[in-house]
């Protein structure tokens, strides 16, 4: 009996290693051709460089990570191609991605500023309050939040079992822990629009009541301003922005941050 | 007519752009602290440097007849010293003062409001007399040097009193006195005290304007007309700060002696010698051939410089050290700023520390050479006025020669070129690396059933406690504690028995413990299944186990194993006691 465990762990072990060495000498397909992406842009072939990162973002199996390096990569492409407000679009979408890479922080908060745009971090209460809240990736809040329940009912079991004053502190610890995790959790199931867009049009872009140029201007929208898409026709998108303001707009003055 | 017109439009402009208001500040004084009775005095209220100020109340005093309060006369001026413009402003009021019956007066504080803010000057003492006699044994003398003084200049004011030596009468017991009453002593509108050079601080202590204690100076005696006298001498330094006469009149030297009786202490001689008067005239600073970088600094003064350090690597701090010595304001003159310098230009200034002292002003300049070509510590020249020939000058300091080392592997900067023109921001370089081996973290839940627990696990848990507290009460309590503890208890206490009746005894705390009952209640009684609800092959097991502890206790049974005890405790839990 013993015998056999032993065996079964140093095949185990053999496997393992093997495995990972494999893994150190082979590259993946889908790190081949990022990398070729990489070495286009480094020629200055930018469009050829935006195709191949654009057709591997759209690439089922990927990860929220490597979407973020791949939008912030297309934000470099587009601000390099001058592109500046499609840029703010990939950094944007980059940071949502992953909201503690710091480099896609700042290379939004630049191409903004290149564009004549206000801050995305105003550096203001409000400001600071979403970034924090927003620091997680939306399956870490969901962790935070599961984890903190669980110590919740670990807590409140000891405290019915055994009562006294100290679980019952601890039990008050646990429920600001449960408030504190649910606080981002429900920020981000609240805060998010089901189809976000940025406008990233270099004016103020006009809503018509039809997708029609011929049809009145019922409201304008910001560039920067993040609105949500309802329909979408050819060439035109019909979005929803914040003070009930509805109509159609060009989709070339929209970015699409649900990619 | 137009030139003049701009040149005051300029002024004023200035005058609401860059000009400063000196320090704030007020007093009341007596014209004369000593006075004949049927003569007048005048109390004085002034206010400097206040947009708006105005005397609230002046509170009257028995046995003196206040006038009404005239005033306010106003006094502006206006200099230009180092670029900058500074203003001062003088409102005087006057109250006649007549002193109805001889005695010494305490004349209170005026309540002043400047700028919305109210204020108290510091009370006055007035002393009436029947006569002002005396000038024949006593001398008062008040001298200033210079005599003539530049604004900003220090002088100082000697005041030399004493008496005839013999004159007074010094029988049974009476003992000599001198007193001053110097109105001015306190301040006078105009004038900055400066620190005063030692001298008066060995000597016997007199009283001043009925108030303060000082201390004087003896000098030697004193020889006039063929009369000795005992001499001493108090000095004041003083710093005009406008031109025009400085006037410190209407002093008194009030001698004589004084005898302790049991109850009080008795004047036996009162003699006055006074008023005396000075004035001293201020001469404005000349405006003409006034350099723009004039310190304020007015008197003759000497310049010296040293380093802590004189090798130095690049970026080295060097502590250079200035020493301004000799007679004039060093207190008060602004400091060369070395930033402002063009010949410091190749250094970078940290800051200064200062030391202020009579007859020295020091001043320490942290500096660090910025380039390895800088071979000295240039001159720090300071403008200052010479009140002798009345003409301004340039003292400097000598140039200290300095070697400086350059930094190794020290990239050299573009000279002159500030980096905002240097350096251009840009993005961030692209991201590099795998793809294929970044992973997300995965959710434990999703948000539906997060959703749902959120809402029913704190519900849940609440009923949970409730049910639970129903049934068992507080698990918190005594009893409930006792009863959870039992079985360890148990344990310990065989472990420590060491004869069969201890381990009876601790066989039936556990029993007493799990049924929350008391131990005694277990002496002799046996474990009932239905009453406990307690399985019946347990409470066999237990009561057997009791009746051989008992046995081994009571009669001559053999000694019960603690295994077995413990099993049967053991078996006793899980069962359900």
């Amino acid at each position: 009996m013993r015998f056999c465990f032993t065996l079964f762990i140093r095949l185990g072990l053999v496997l393992l290693v093997s495995s990972s060495a494999l893994a150190r000498t082979a590259v993946d397909p889908v790190d081949d051709v990022f990398q070729r992406g990489i070495d286009a842009y480094r020629g200055g072939a930018y469009g050829e460089a935006e195709s191949i990162w654009t057709s591997l973002y759209a690439m089922d199996g990927l990860s929220d990570r490597a979407r973020a390096k791949l939008a912030f990569n297309l934000g470099n492409v587009a601000y390099r191609d001058e592109r500046t407000n499609e840029a703010v679009g990939w950094y944007t979408l980059a940071t949502k991605l992953a909201p503690r890479d710091e480099f896609a922080r700042r290379n939004l908060e630049f191409v903004r500023g290149k564009a004549g745009w206000s801050p995305d971090d105003r550096g203001d209460l409000s400001s600071t309050f979403r970034r924090l809240v927003t620091v997680l990736t939306a399956n870490e809040r969901r962790n935070l939040l599961a984890l903190a329940l669980g110590v919740l009912v670990l807590v409140a079991g000891a405290e019915i079992l055994f009562g006294g004053r100290a679980w019952r502190r601890l039990l008050v610890l646990a429920l600001v822990f449960l408030a504190l995790a649910a606080v981002p959790w429900f920020f981000g199931l609240t805060g998010r629009a089901d189809d976000p867009f940025l406008v990233v049009a270099d004016a103020r872009a006009k809503l018509r009541s039809e997708p029609s140029m011929d049809k009145a201007t019922t409201a304008e929208l910001t560039p920067g301003e993040v609105v949500e898409r309802l329909d979408e026709l050819d060439g035109w998108t019909r979005v929803e922005a914040s003070g009930d303001r509805r109509g159609w707009v060009h989709s070339d003055e929209l970015f699409s941050l649900e990619r | 007519m137009n030139r003049t017109l701009w040149t005051f439009i300029a002024l004023a402009f200035l005058h609401l752009v860059c000009g400063a208001q000196g320090e704030t500040r007020y007093s009341s004084q007596l014209t004369q602290g000593v006075v004949k009775l049927g003569d007048r005095v005048t109390l004085v209220i002034t206010v400097e440097n206040s947009k708006s100020a105005r005397v609230v109340k002046v509170e009257p005093v028995p046995g003196l007849r206040f006038g009404t309060l005239r005033g306010p006369s106003e006094q502006f001026q206006q200099t230009i010293v180092g670029g900058q413009i500074t203003s001062r402003t003088t409102r005087q009021w006057e109250v006649a003062i007549v002193p109805s019956r001889v005695g010494d007066f305490e004349i209170p504080g005026v309540e002043i409001e400047i700028a919305g803010k109210r204020y108290t000057t510091r009370p006055s003492s007035l002393r009436v007399v029947k006569d002002v006699t005396g000038a024949t044994l006593g001398f008062l003398e008040i001298e200033a040097t210079p005599d003539r003084v530049v604004e900003g200049q220090t002088f100082t004011v000697e005041v030399r009193f004493g008496w005839e030596e013999g004159s007074l009468d010094t029988r049974r017991g009476g003992k000599v006195y001198a007193e001053l009453s110097l109105p001015w002593w306190n301040g006078v509108p105009g004038l900055l005290e400066a620190e005063t050079a030692g001298g008066q601080s060995d000597g016997p202590a007199i009283l001043v304007n009925q108030r303060e204690q000082v201390r004087v100076e003896r000098l030697p005696n004193y020889s006039r007309d063929g009369k000795t006298y005992s001499a001493y001498r108090l000095l004041r330094r003083w710093i005009p700060t406008r031109s025009g006469s400085v006037d410190l009149n209407n002093s008194f030297f009030e001698f004589g002696t004084r005898r302790d009786t049991f109850f009080d202490r008795k004047t036996v001689q009162q003699l006055f010698v006074g008023p005396v008067g000075l004035s001293v005239p201020v001469v404005a600073l000349p405006e003409e051939g006034r350099p723009f970088e004039f310190s304020g600094a007015v008197g003759t003064i000497e310049a010296r410089a040293s380093t802590d350090s004189r090798d130095v690597m690049v970026g080295d701090s060097v502590k250079l050290t200035i020493d301004w010595t000799g007679s004039a304001n060093l207190e008060f003159f602004d400091l060369p700023n070395l930033a402002r310098l063009d010949e410091f230009r190749n250094f970078r200034i940290y800051g200064t520390t200062e030391d202020k002292r009579l007859d020295r002003r020091r001043v320490v300049y942290d500096l660090a050479p910025l380039d390895e070509n800088v071979t000295e510590i240039p001159a720090v020249p300071l403008v200052t006025f010479d009140p002798e020939t009345m003409e301004y000058g340039t003292v400097t300091t000598e140039v200290i020669p300095l070697r400086v080392r350059p930094l190794a592997g020290a990239v050299e900067f573009e000279e002159g070129v500030p980096d905002e023109e240097r350096f251009e921001d840009d993005i961030e370089d692209l991201a590099t690396g795998t793809l294929a081996g970044l992973t997300d973290t995965r959710a434990w839940l999703s948000d539906r059933v997060l959703a749902i627990a959120l809402i029913l696990l704190p519900l849940g848990l609440v009923v949970l406690r409730s049910t639970v507290r129903a049934r068992r009460g507080d698990p918190s309590a005594p009893l409930e504690k006792r009863r959870r503890r039992a079985s360890r208890r148990l344990k310990t206490e065989l472990a420590r028995a060491n004869d069969p009746s201890a381990k009876l005894a601790s066989f039936e705390e556990f029993l007493a413990a799990r049924t929350k009952q008391s131990t005694a209640s277990w002496s002799g009684r046996r474990v009932e299944p239905d009453e406990m609800k307690v399985e019946p092959d347990v409470a066999t097991a237990v009561n057997d186990v009791l009746a051989r502890l008992e046995h081994a206790n009571f009669g001559a049974g053999p000694a019960v194993p603690d295994t077995e005890v413990l099993a049967a405790a053991e078996r006793a839990v899980g069962g359900g006691l």
